[in-house]
Protein backbone atom coordinates (compact mmCIF):
# COMPACT_ATOMS: atom_id res chain seq x y z
CA UNK A 1 0.00 0.00 0.00
CA UNK A 2 1.20 3.50 -0.97
CA UNK A 3 2.69 5.08 2.15
CA UNK A 4 1.51 8.52 0.44
CA UNK A 5 -1.11 10.81 3.20
CA UNK A 6 -3.26 11.35 0.05
CA UNK A 7 -4.88 7.73 -0.21
CA UNK A 8 -5.49 7.27 3.23
CA UNK A 9 -7.28 10.57 3.15
CA UNK A 10 -9.17 9.26 0.25
CA UNK A 11 -10.34 6.11 1.44
CA UNK A 12 -11.26 7.60 4.65
CA UNK A 13 -13.73 10.13 2.19
CA UNK A 14 -14.96 7.07 0.77
CA UNK A 15 -15.93 5.76 3.56
CA UNK A 16 -16.94 7.57 6.26
CA UNK A 17 -17.75 10.64 4.82
CA UNK A 18 -19.58 10.07 1.48
CA UNK A 19 -21.91 7.68 3.87
CA UNK A 20 -23.04 10.61 5.79
CA UNK A 21 -24.53 12.29 2.93
CA UNK A 22 -26.18 9.05 1.42
CA UNK A 23 -29.92 10.69 2.77
CA UNK A 24 -28.96 13.76 1.05
CA UNK A 25 -28.16 12.46 -1.73
CA UNK A 26 -31.39 10.26 -2.22
CA UNK A 27 -33.97 12.97 -1.19
CA UNK A 28 -32.16 15.01 -4.27
CA UNK A 29 -32.14 12.16 -6.57
CA UNK A 30 -36.00 12.01 -5.85
CA UNK A 31 -36.89 15.75 -6.48
CA UNK A 32 -34.38 15.47 -9.57
CA UNK A 33 -36.59 12.23 -10.56
CA UNK A 34 -39.18 14.22 -11.01
CA UNK A 35 -37.89 16.66 -13.50
CA UNK A 36 -36.35 13.22 -15.39
CA UNK A 37 -40.09 11.89 -15.62
CA UNK A 38 -41.74 15.50 -16.77
CA UNK A 39 -38.98 15.05 -19.44
CA UNK A 40 -36.93 17.93 -18.33
CA UNK A 41 -33.36 18.18 -18.40
CA UNK A 42 -30.99 18.83 -15.28
CA UNK A 43 -29.10 21.76 -15.95
CA UNK A 44 -25.67 21.71 -14.48
CA UNK A 45 -22.97 24.24 -13.48
CA UNK A 46 -19.51 24.39 -11.89
CA UNK A 47 -17.08 26.94 -12.65
CA UNK A 48 -12.88 26.24 -12.52
CA UNK A 49 -12.13 23.10 -10.59
CA UNK A 50 -15.62 22.59 -9.98
CA UNK A 51 -16.21 21.99 -13.82
CA UNK A 52 -15.72 18.57 -12.72
CA UNK A 53 -18.77 17.63 -11.42
CA UNK A 54 -21.13 18.95 -13.89
CA UNK A 55 -18.39 16.53 -16.39
CA UNK A 56 -19.70 13.62 -14.02
CA UNK A 57 -23.36 13.84 -14.44
CA UNK A 58 -23.09 14.64 -18.25
CA UNK A 59 -22.98 12.48 -20.90
CA UNK A 60 -21.10 10.41 -18.66
CA UNK A 61 -20.05 6.09 -18.93
CA UNK A 62 -22.60 4.78 -16.60
CA UNK A 63 -24.69 7.90 -16.67
CA UNK A 64 -27.98 8.83 -17.49
CA UNK A 65 -28.76 11.13 -20.62
CA UNK A 66 -31.02 13.98 -19.28
CA UNK A 67 -28.16 16.50 -18.51
CA UNK A 68 -26.80 19.79 -19.97
CA UNK A 69 -23.73 21.82 -18.80
CA UNK A 70 -23.96 25.90 -18.67
CA UNK A 71 -20.30 27.49 -19.50
CA UNK A 72 -19.60 30.89 -19.45
CA UNK A 73 -16.83 29.96 -21.68
CA UNK A 74 -19.33 28.91 -24.40
CA UNK A 75 -19.46 32.82 -25.41
CA UNK A 76 -16.51 32.51 -26.42
CA UNK A 77 -16.04 29.45 -28.21
CA UNK A 78 -19.46 30.76 -30.02
CA UNK A 79 -18.27 33.91 -30.86
CA UNK A 80 -20.67 35.38 -29.01
CA UNK A 81 -18.52 37.54 -27.04
CA UNK A 82 -14.78 38.42 -27.35
CA UNK A 83 -12.39 36.77 -24.20
CA UNK A 84 -11.17 40.40 -24.04
CA UNK A 85 -14.62 41.97 -23.97
CA UNK A 86 -15.90 39.00 -21.45
CA UNK A 87 -13.28 39.87 -18.64
CA UNK A 88 -15.09 43.49 -18.69
CA UNK A 89 -18.94 42.62 -18.87
CA UNK A 90 -21.15 42.42 -15.38
CA UNK A 91 -21.62 38.97 -14.71
CA UNK A 92 -25.68 39.84 -14.93
CA UNK A 93 -25.14 41.02 -18.74
CA UNK A 94 -22.89 37.78 -19.78
CA UNK A 95 -25.72 35.09 -17.64
CA UNK A 96 -28.50 37.03 -19.43
CA UNK A 97 -26.32 35.92 -22.95
CA UNK A 98 -25.81 32.04 -21.49
CA UNK A 99 -29.62 32.17 -20.68
CA UNK A 100 -30.06 33.03 -24.86
CA UNK A 101 -28.36 30.59 -26.32
CA UNK A 102 -29.47 27.44 -24.35
CA UNK A 103 -32.94 25.67 -25.11
CA UNK A 104 -33.98 25.48 -21.23
CA UNK A 105 -37.50 24.30 -21.21
CA UNK A 106 -39.92 25.65 -18.42
CA UNK A 107 -39.74 22.06 -17.05
CA UNK A 108 -35.35 21.62 -16.48
CA UNK A 109 -34.10 21.78 -13.63
CA UNK A 110 -31.07 23.18 -11.83
CA UNK A 111 -28.47 21.56 -10.22
CA UNK A 112 -25.08 23.74 -9.29
CA UNK A 113 -21.77 22.85 -7.58
CA UNK A 114 -20.05 25.05 -5.70
CA UNK A 115 -16.64 24.21 -3.35
CA UNK A 116 -15.68 27.58 -2.61
CA UNK A 117 -16.45 31.06 -3.13
CA UNK A 118 -19.49 31.74 -5.63
CA UNK A 119 -19.06 32.64 -9.18
CA UNK A 120 -20.42 35.88 -9.67
CA UNK A 121 -22.26 34.50 -13.29
CA UNK A 122 -23.05 31.16 -11.34
CA UNK A 123 -25.32 33.31 -9.22
CA UNK A 124 -26.31 35.79 -11.78
CA UNK A 125 -27.75 31.99 -13.25
CA UNK A 126 -29.14 31.04 -10.51
CA UNK A 127 -31.35 34.10 -10.27
CA UNK A 128 -32.84 33.62 -13.69
CA UNK A 129 -33.80 30.52 -13.00
CA UNK A 130 -35.48 31.59 -9.84
CA UNK A 131 -37.33 34.50 -12.13
CA UNK A 132 -38.12 31.72 -14.44
CA UNK A 133 -39.82 29.72 -11.74
CA UNK A 134 -37.33 26.47 -12.49
CA UNK A 135 -35.94 24.51 -9.47
CA UNK A 136 -32.91 25.44 -7.90
CA UNK A 137 -30.49 22.61 -6.17
CA UNK A 138 -27.50 23.39 -4.91
CA UNK A 139 -24.52 21.11 -3.54
CA UNK A 140 -21.94 23.95 -1.44
CA UNK A 141 -19.43 24.47 0.69
CA UNK A 142 -21.44 26.54 2.70
CA UNK A 143 -18.89 27.82 4.93
CA UNK A 144 -16.69 29.12 1.89
CA UNK A 145 -19.46 32.07 1.17
CA UNK A 146 -22.49 31.53 3.53
CA UNK A 147 -23.45 34.98 2.76
CA UNK A 148 -24.17 34.09 -1.00
CA UNK A 149 -27.50 34.98 -2.14
CA UNK A 150 -27.46 31.57 -3.98
CA UNK A 151 -27.59 30.08 -0.74
CA UNK A 152 -30.41 31.33 -0.28
CA UNK A 153 -32.47 31.31 -2.71
CA UNK A 154 -31.94 27.93 -3.93
CA UNK A 155 -34.93 25.33 -2.97
CA UNK A 156 -32.51 23.41 -1.54
CA UNK A 157 -28.79 22.87 -0.48
CA UNK A 158 -26.99 20.53 0.44
CA UNK A 159 -23.91 21.35 2.22
CA UNK A 160 -20.64 19.52 1.80
CA UNK A 161 -19.23 21.15 4.46
CA UNK A 162 -15.40 20.53 4.01
CA UNK A 163 -14.21 23.41 6.07
CA UNK A 164 -12.83 26.81 5.22
CA UNK A 165 -9.44 25.75 3.64
CA UNK A 166 -9.75 22.45 1.18
CA UNK A 167 -6.30 20.61 2.17
CA UNK A 168 -5.80 17.71 3.78
CA UNK A 169 -2.71 16.87 3.57
CA UNK A 170 1.10 18.21 4.97
CA UNK A 171 4.05 16.71 3.76
CA UNK A 172 6.46 18.16 6.00
CA UNK A 173 5.27 21.92 6.39
CA UNK A 174 3.62 22.11 2.61
CA UNK A 175 -0.09 21.99 2.46
CA UNK A 176 -1.69 20.14 -0.39
CA UNK A 177 -4.27 17.42 -1.17
CA UNK A 178 -8.02 19.46 -1.94
CA UNK A 179 -10.75 16.45 -1.92
CA UNK A 180 -13.72 19.32 -2.96
CA UNK A 181 -13.50 17.35 -6.44
CA UNK A 182 -13.16 13.71 -4.78
CA UNK A 183 -16.09 14.20 -2.61
CA UNK A 184 -17.91 16.21 -5.97
CA UNK A 185 -17.38 13.04 -8.06
CA UNK A 186 -18.30 10.23 -5.67
CA UNK A 187 -21.46 11.95 -4.79
CA UNK A 188 -22.34 12.49 -8.61
CA UNK A 189 -22.09 8.63 -9.27
CA UNK A 190 -23.93 8.05 -6.03
CA UNK A 191 -26.59 10.66 -7.12
CA UNK A 192 -26.60 8.67 -10.60
CA UNK A 193 -27.32 5.22 -8.91
CA UNK A 194 -30.15 6.86 -6.86
CA UNK A 195 -31.86 8.80 -9.40
CA UNK A 196 -31.94 4.95 -11.22
CA UNK A 197 -33.32 3.50 -8.25
CA UNK A 198 -35.57 6.22 -7.83
CA UNK A 199 -36.85 6.34 -11.40
CA UNK A 200 -37.22 2.69 -11.55
CA UNK A 201 -39.18 2.88 -8.48
CA UNK A 202 -41.64 4.69 -10.16
CA UNK A 203 -41.99 2.56 -13.14
CA UNK A 204 -39.91 4.84 -15.45
CA UNK A 205 -37.51 2.81 -18.00
CA UNK A 206 -34.35 4.03 -17.46
CA UNK A 207 -31.24 3.52 -20.32
CA UNK A 208 -27.92 4.18 -19.12
CA UNK A 209 -25.20 5.50 -21.02
CA UNK A 210 -22.39 3.47 -22.23
CA UNK A 211 -18.64 4.39 -22.11
CA UNK A 212 -18.16 6.57 -26.08
CA UNK A 213 -15.43 4.15 -26.47
CA UNK A 214 -16.38 0.94 -26.75
CA UNK A 215 -18.37 -1.02 -29.74
CA UNK A 216 -21.88 0.08 -30.67
CA UNK A 217 -21.82 3.01 -28.25
CA UNK A 218 -22.51 5.49 -30.63
CA UNK A 219 -25.45 3.78 -31.53
CA UNK A 220 -26.73 3.10 -28.14
CA UNK A 221 -26.32 6.24 -26.53
CA UNK A 222 -28.31 7.98 -29.44
CA UNK A 223 -31.28 5.97 -28.36
CA UNK A 224 -31.05 7.90 -25.13
CA UNK A 225 -30.14 11.56 -25.82
CA UNK A 226 -31.61 11.49 -29.29
CA UNK A 227 -35.27 12.81 -27.57
CA UNK A 228 -33.52 15.27 -26.07
CA UNK A 229 -31.70 16.60 -29.22
CA UNK A 230 -30.34 20.33 -28.91
CA UNK A 231 -31.24 20.35 -25.36
CA UNK A 232 -28.49 18.11 -23.76
CA UNK A 233 -25.78 19.06 -26.32
CA UNK A 234 -27.33 23.05 -26.62
CA UNK B 1 -19.57 -7.54 -10.06
CA UNK B 2 -22.59 -7.27 -8.80
CA UNK B 3 -25.85 -7.84 -10.30
CA UNK B 4 -29.35 -6.53 -9.23
CA UNK B 5 -31.14 -3.00 -10.38
CA UNK B 6 -31.36 -1.93 -6.73
CA UNK B 7 -28.49 -1.11 -5.56
CA UNK B 8 -28.08 1.59 -2.80
CA UNK B 9 -24.92 4.03 -2.77
CA UNK B 10 -23.46 2.37 -0.56
CA UNK B 11 -22.80 -0.64 -3.06
CA UNK B 12 -21.16 1.78 -5.13
CA UNK B 13 -19.05 3.05 -2.32
CA UNK B 14 -17.92 -0.18 -1.37
CA UNK B 15 -17.39 -1.04 -5.17
CA UNK B 16 -15.41 2.06 -5.47
CA UNK B 17 -12.73 1.60 -2.01
CA UNK B 18 -12.09 -1.69 -3.25
CA UNK B 19 -10.42 -0.27 -6.79
CA UNK B 20 -8.87 2.72 -5.22
CA UNK B 21 -7.10 -0.50 -2.82
CA UNK B 22 -5.83 -2.05 -5.94
CA UNK B 23 -4.73 1.11 -7.52
CA UNK B 24 -3.04 2.26 -4.20
CA UNK B 25 -1.57 -1.72 -3.92
CA UNK B 26 -0.61 -1.79 -8.03
CA UNK B 27 0.17 1.42 -8.70
CA UNK B 28 2.93 2.66 -5.94
CA UNK B 29 5.82 1.47 -7.65
CA UNK B 30 4.61 3.44 -11.14
CA UNK B 31 3.38 6.73 -9.36
CA UNK B 32 7.19 6.67 -7.70
CA UNK B 33 8.82 6.51 -11.54
CA UNK B 34 6.39 8.94 -12.40
CA UNK B 35 7.27 11.35 -9.31
CA UNK B 36 11.16 11.01 -10.39
CA UNK B 37 10.36 11.95 -14.00
CA UNK B 38 8.29 15.15 -12.89
CA UNK B 39 10.58 16.05 -10.06
CA UNK B 40 13.71 16.11 -12.52
CA UNK B 41 11.72 18.00 -14.45
CA UNK B 42 10.74 20.77 -12.49
CA UNK B 43 14.52 20.88 -10.74
CA UNK B 44 15.49 21.62 -14.47
CA UNK B 45 13.03 24.52 -14.94
CA UNK B 46 10.28 21.98 -16.67
CA UNK B 47 6.86 22.36 -17.26
CA UNK B 48 4.76 19.06 -16.60
CA UNK B 49 2.06 19.57 -19.79
CA UNK B 50 -1.37 17.83 -18.81
CA UNK B 51 -3.75 16.40 -21.55
CA UNK B 52 -6.97 14.85 -21.18
CA UNK B 53 -9.52 14.52 -23.34
CA UNK B 54 -13.33 14.12 -22.39
CA UNK B 55 -13.93 13.43 -18.94
CA UNK B 56 -10.16 12.85 -19.01
CA UNK B 57 -9.72 16.85 -18.79
CA UNK B 58 -10.89 16.38 -14.83
CA UNK B 59 -7.09 15.01 -14.05
CA UNK B 60 -5.51 18.41 -15.59
CA UNK B 61 -8.30 20.69 -13.46
CA UNK B 62 -7.22 18.52 -10.28
CA UNK B 63 -3.70 19.52 -11.03
CA UNK B 64 -3.92 23.38 -11.51
CA UNK B 65 -4.56 27.08 -10.35
CA UNK B 66 -5.70 26.31 -6.56
CA UNK B 67 -3.69 26.16 -3.07
CA UNK B 68 -1.82 22.72 -3.02
CA UNK B 69 -1.32 22.35 -6.92
CA UNK B 70 2.11 22.30 -7.89
CA UNK B 71 2.68 25.78 -10.28
CA UNK B 72 4.37 24.30 -13.21
CA UNK B 73 1.68 22.50 -14.72
CA UNK B 74 0.07 23.54 -17.87
CA UNK B 75 -2.98 22.05 -18.84
CA UNK B 76 -4.00 21.52 -22.49
CA UNK B 77 -7.32 22.02 -23.33
CA UNK B 78 -8.86 20.86 -26.50
CA UNK B 79 -10.98 24.16 -26.92
CA UNK B 80 -7.45 25.77 -27.04
CA UNK B 81 -7.84 24.74 -30.95
CA UNK B 82 -11.17 26.80 -31.17
CA UNK B 83 -9.94 29.80 -28.82
CA UNK B 84 -6.81 30.56 -30.82
CA UNK B 85 -8.20 29.71 -34.16
CA UNK B 86 -7.31 26.77 -35.37
CA UNK B 87 -10.48 24.98 -35.98
CA UNK B 88 -14.17 26.19 -36.24
CA UNK B 89 -16.56 25.52 -33.65
CA UNK B 90 -19.13 23.42 -35.75
CA UNK B 91 -15.51 21.03 -37.01
CA UNK B 92 -15.04 21.32 -33.25
CA UNK B 93 -18.51 20.20 -32.00
CA UNK B 94 -19.16 17.55 -34.92
CA UNK B 95 -21.20 14.95 -33.95
CA UNK B 96 -20.13 12.34 -36.35
CA UNK B 97 -16.27 12.79 -36.72
CA UNK B 98 -15.57 13.07 -33.06
CA UNK B 99 -12.63 15.64 -31.98
CA UNK B 100 -11.20 13.75 -29.51
CA UNK B 101 -11.30 10.64 -32.26
CA UNK B 102 -9.09 12.22 -34.89
CA UNK B 103 -5.39 11.64 -35.36
CA UNK B 104 -2.83 13.97 -37.23
CA UNK B 105 -3.52 16.99 -35.33
CA UNK B 106 -1.04 16.74 -32.09
CA UNK B 107 1.43 19.45 -34.94
CA UNK B 108 -0.71 22.02 -34.57
CA UNK B 109 -1.36 21.50 -31.02
CA UNK B 110 1.76 21.10 -29.73
CA UNK B 111 3.06 24.27 -31.82
CA UNK B 112 0.53 26.17 -30.31
CA UNK B 113 2.42 26.22 -26.86
CA UNK B 114 5.52 27.54 -25.28
CA UNK B 115 7.41 23.65 -24.84
CA UNK B 116 11.04 23.37 -23.60
CA UNK B 117 12.87 20.74 -24.13
CA UNK B 118 12.95 19.48 -20.33
CA UNK B 119 9.26 19.72 -20.02
CA UNK B 120 7.38 16.50 -19.19
CA UNK B 121 4.12 15.54 -20.66
CA UNK B 122 1.10 13.40 -18.65
CA UNK B 123 -1.57 12.04 -21.44
CA UNK B 124 -4.82 10.91 -19.70
CA UNK B 125 -7.34 8.63 -21.56
CA UNK B 126 -9.48 5.91 -19.69
CA UNK B 127 -10.13 3.84 -23.06
CA UNK B 128 -6.27 5.29 -24.63
CA UNK B 129 -7.79 4.27 -28.14
CA UNK B 130 -8.30 7.57 -29.28
CA UNK B 131 -6.25 9.68 -32.27
CA UNK B 132 -6.05 12.93 -30.51
CA UNK B 133 -4.14 11.55 -27.08
CA UNK B 134 -2.58 9.12 -29.41
CA UNK B 135 -0.88 11.76 -31.78
CA UNK B 136 0.19 13.89 -28.66
CA UNK B 137 2.37 11.43 -26.84
CA UNK B 138 3.52 10.59 -30.42
CA UNK B 139 4.68 13.81 -30.70
CA UNK B 140 6.27 14.41 -27.70
CA UNK B 141 7.92 10.99 -27.95
CA UNK B 142 9.41 12.40 -31.39
CA UNK B 143 10.33 15.79 -29.70
CA UNK B 144 12.52 13.86 -26.80
CA UNK B 145 10.25 14.35 -24.17
CA UNK B 146 9.19 12.03 -21.34
CA UNK B 147 5.93 10.35 -21.80
CA UNK B 148 3.71 9.58 -18.35
CA UNK B 149 0.20 7.56 -19.43
CA UNK B 150 -2.77 7.20 -17.01
CA UNK B 151 -5.09 4.56 -18.21
CA UNK B 152 -7.48 1.75 -17.46
CA UNK B 153 -5.62 -1.31 -18.70
CA UNK B 154 -8.66 -3.11 -18.21
CA UNK B 155 -10.41 -0.91 -20.65
CA UNK B 156 -7.80 -0.25 -23.29
CA UNK B 157 -6.14 -4.14 -23.53
CA UNK B 158 -9.33 -4.85 -25.17
CA UNK B 159 -10.82 -2.45 -27.82
CA UNK B 160 -8.59 -1.62 -30.63
CA UNK B 161 -6.84 1.90 -31.54
CA UNK B 162 -8.49 4.28 -33.36
CA UNK B 163 -5.01 5.74 -34.89
CA UNK B 164 -3.90 4.87 -37.94
CA UNK B 165 -0.95 3.77 -36.19
CA UNK B 166 -2.59 1.29 -34.56
CA UNK B 167 -0.93 2.69 -31.45
CA UNK B 168 -2.50 2.97 -28.17
CA UNK B 169 -1.67 5.24 -25.71
CA UNK B 170 -0.08 2.60 -22.87
CA UNK B 171 2.41 1.65 -25.93
CA UNK B 172 4.02 5.37 -26.06
CA UNK B 173 4.33 6.05 -22.02
CA UNK B 174 7.62 5.99 -20.38
CA UNK B 175 5.72 5.26 -17.01
CA UNK B 176 1.68 3.45 -17.85
CA UNK B 177 -0.12 4.06 -14.77
CA UNK B 178 -3.12 1.66 -14.43
CA UNK B 179 -6.51 3.42 -12.84
CA UNK B 180 -7.73 -0.16 -12.20
CA UNK B 181 -10.61 0.87 -13.67
CA UNK B 182 -12.92 -1.91 -15.63
CA UNK B 183 -13.85 -2.01 -19.09
CA UNK B 184 -16.59 0.30 -20.27
CA UNK B 185 -15.42 2.67 -16.66
CA UNK B 186 -18.55 1.76 -15.03
CA UNK B 187 -18.32 -0.19 -12.01
CA UNK B 188 -22.28 -1.90 -11.05
CA UNK B 189 -23.90 -4.08 -13.61
CA UNK B 190 -27.75 -4.01 -13.99
CA UNK B 191 -30.23 -7.05 -14.60
CA UNK B 192 -30.29 -5.96 -18.34
CA UNK B 193 -26.18 -6.35 -18.20
CA UNK B 194 -25.46 -2.55 -18.92
CA UNK B 195 -23.55 -0.85 -16.09
CA UNK B 196 -24.21 2.06 -14.19
CA UNK B 197 -21.92 4.82 -11.90
CA UNK B 198 -18.34 5.17 -12.98
CA UNK B 199 -14.92 5.60 -11.59
CA UNK B 200 -12.67 6.91 -13.71
CA UNK B 201 -12.78 10.56 -12.54
CA UNK B 202 -12.79 9.46 -8.97
CA UNK B 203 -9.43 7.58 -9.06
CA UNK B 204 -8.12 10.23 -11.26
CA UNK B 205 -8.99 12.95 -8.50
CA UNK B 206 -6.53 10.35 -6.20
CA UNK B 207 -3.85 9.82 -8.80
CA UNK B 208 -3.95 14.12 -9.48
CA UNK B 209 -2.78 14.14 -5.48
CA UNK B 210 -0.63 11.01 -5.17
CA UNK B 211 1.55 12.27 -8.19
CA UNK B 212 1.52 15.52 -6.85
CA UNK B 213 2.37 14.35 -2.77
CA UNK B 214 5.10 12.40 -4.58
CA UNK B 215 6.71 14.74 -6.58
CA UNK B 216 6.53 17.26 -3.58
CA UNK B 217 8.46 14.25 -1.70
CA UNK B 218 11.30 14.31 -4.37
CA UNK B 219 11.92 17.58 -4.46
CA UNK B 220 11.99 17.95 -0.04
CA UNK B 221 14.59 14.75 -0.62
CA UNK B 222 16.53 16.98 -3.46
CA UNK B 223 16.41 20.20 -0.88
CA UNK B 224 15.06 21.68 -4.16
CA UNK B 225 12.47 24.51 -3.95
CA UNK B 226 8.64 22.82 -4.21
CA UNK B 227 6.96 25.33 -5.90
CA UNK B 228 3.09 24.84 -4.82
CA UNK B 229 0.75 27.68 -4.28
CA UNK B 230 -0.15 28.44 -0.57
CA UNK B 231 -3.96 29.19 0.15
CA UNK B 232 -4.34 33.07 0.20
CA UNK B 233 -4.69 33.53 3.89
CA UNK B 234 -2.11 36.39 4.00
CA UNK B 235 -0.12 39.16 1.99
CA UNK B 236 2.70 37.11 2.78
CA UNK B 237 1.44 33.78 0.87
CA UNK B 238 -0.23 35.73 -1.84
CA UNK B 239 2.91 37.11 -2.85
CA UNK B 240 4.49 34.02 -2.74
CA UNK B 241 2.42 32.85 -5.06
CA UNK B 242 2.12 35.83 -7.30
CA UNK B 243 5.82 35.48 -7.47
CA UNK B 244 5.57 31.79 -8.77
CA UNK B 245 2.98 32.25 -10.87
CA UNK B 246 5.56 35.08 -12.52
CA UNK B 247 8.49 32.50 -13.13
CA UNK B 248 6.61 30.23 -15.56
CA UNK B 249 4.74 33.10 -16.92
CA UNK B 250 3.44 32.62 -20.88
CA UNK B 251 4.36 28.32 -20.22
CA UNK B 252 1.62 27.30 -17.86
Amino acid sequence: MSNHKYIDTSLNIIKEKLPTMSDSIRELASELSTTMKNDGVIQLMGVDQDYAFRMELGYRAGGLGQFHGLDSEDLVLRGIVSAEDAKNMEASELAEKMWSIYNIHPQDSFLFYVSGSVDPIMLEIAKLAKKNNHVLHVVGNVVRDKDSEIYTIADKVIDTDLGEIDLTTDVNGVAMGPVSNLVGNLFAQCLTLELFNSLEEQGVEVNVLWSANIVGADEHNATITDPYEGRWNA
Amino acid sequence: MHKSNKMSAQVFLDAATEIVTNFAQGQEENIDKAATICANAIEKGGVIHVFGSGHSLGVGLELIGRPGNLVPIHQIFTTDFVTKGNVPLDEFRDPVDRFERRPYLADKLYDMYDVHKEDVFLIISNSGINGLVIDLAIKAKQEGHPVIVITSLQHTTVEDSRHPSGHKLMDLGDVVIDNAGPHGDALLTLEDGSKIASISSIVGVIVSHDLTEGIVRKLQEKNVEVPVLKPNTSDENIKYNEELLERYQGRI
